[in-house]
């Protein structure tokens, strides 16, 4: 390189630095006198450079917003024991929650089986389950008819009322496990059972009166059997 | 034992001046020599510890600060800014370099030279501007200034060895 050269190149380096090159700027690292003018150009730079005059109380009050006292070891032990109940106490919230909407499918109704004035619930599964009415009118049936019951009784009756004595609901638990559909079809059982009980009594009835019938009229007589016959199929 | 917001006060206003002097002719610029002079005195104030001499400590924190961020530059940034490429000595004290170069100028250098190098070192000129403001050509800033690093890089390298 000659010496016009690099003076050309020191010329480019104060006063256009940023039209150097890569290779201009590799060569000044690497070339001692372009580094050393390079060096006695910063020095120059750091004499030269304007000290400003500082106003000291205006300085403070620049900086004493960037100061902050660190909190002490407890206060941070406290805020750590606070975070930490703080995400337990979400944490827990979440699981309520979660389990809320897990259960609320069929729990919308068990609430009002909780209370059972709106819906009329019956306080105890036994009022529920209509069993002794079966047995009731089993026993109506009997003193209807004592001592003849037992046999007098056709067997296609007696099947009837077996399958009406038969439990017509599921056993529950209590009604606190009810829900609305489980009560509204216990309701329904009980109502067919009623139904087939009073048919079965119907039957009953209408047999002891054809009993009664034939005993006072005697089977000689075809056309009252007959006339009765086609009274009973209607 | 931590100081209260009144001593770290005291010692803010006597260290700042020399610590904001070191930090502007390492980085020659207001701003960022600002900007590192209060890290040093933040990281002074969480460490929650006297030092023993704290001036001395906050003008060694400074120019490690200082020398740290001229690192992250690449060269090209470092020539625009005229920033040093090799680390100043360990001793650098900003005021006592600024006499010799001052010194040096004031003997060295032709008063041609002198009001070229004021006005682009002291004034942030540039050649074009320093040539009308003193009604010469570019070429003849150009060769003076050239002429006075010449001079000075000879006796700063005389005067070291």
């Amino acid at each position: 390189m000659t010496e016009e050269q690099r003076d050309i190149l020191i010329a480019k380096m104060l006063d256009a630095p940023s039209s150097l090159s890569d290779y201009e700027l590799d060569m000044i690292e690497h070339d001692d006198e372009l580094r050393e003018i390079h060096e006695t150009s910063a020095a120059i730079s750091g004499a030269c450079i304007r000290q400003p005059e500082l106003d000291m109380d205006r300085e403070w009050e620049r900086f004493r917003p960037r100061i902050r006292r660190k909190p002490s070891a407890i206060r941070r032990v406290m805020r750590v024991a606070a975070i930490f109940l703080g995400v337990m106490l979400v944490s827990s919230l979440l699981v309520k929650m979660v389990d809320h909407t897990l259960t609320s499918g069929k729990p919308a109704a068990l609430a009002k089986v909780e209370h059972p004035a709106p819906l009329d619930l019956p306080a105890s599964p036994e009022a529920v389950i209509p069993s002794p009415a079966v047995d009731d009118h089993t026993d109506a049936i009997k003193a209807s008819a004592p001592g003849q019951a037992g046999h007098a009784v056709p067997r296609k009756a007696r099947a009837t009322l077996a399958k009406a004595k038969a439990p017509a609901t599921p056993a529950t638990s209590s009604p606190a496990d009810l829900d609305i559909d489980e009560y509204l079809r216990i309701q329904q059982a009980r109502i067919d059972n009623e139904l087939a009980m009073q048919v079965a009594e119907t039957v009953v009835d209408e047999f002891e009166a054809i009993r009664l019938l034939y005993d006072t009229i005697g089977e000689d007589d075809e056309s009252m059997v007959n006339a009765l016959r086609e009274i009973t199929m209607q | 034992m931590r100081y209260s917001t009144t001593e770290f006060s005291t010692l803010y206003s006597r260290c700042f001046p020399p610590a904001m002097r070191l930090a502007i002719s390492l980085l020659h610029e207001e701003d960022e020599a600002r900007d590192v002079v209060q890290e040093v005195f933040i990281r002074l104030w969480e460490s929650d510890v006297r030092i023993e001499n704290p001036t001395a400590f906050i003008i060694r924190s400074v120019r490690n600060a200082c020398l740290n961020r001229i690192s992250m530059l690449d060269t090209r940034e470092k020539i625009r800014l005229r920033l040093t490429l090799e680390p100043p000595p360990d001793d650098y004290d900003p005021d006592e370099r600024g006499g010799e170069v001052n010194s040096a100028i004031e003997r060295l250098l032709t008063s041609r030279e002198r009001q070229i190098v004021e006005k682009i070192y002291s004034d942030g000129m540039s050649y074009k501007e320093t040539a009308q403001s003193l009604g010469v050509s570019v070429s003849a800033v150009n060769k003076n200034i050239v002429a006075a690093l010449k001079k000075l890089r000879t006796h700063f390298k005389s005067s070291k060895s």
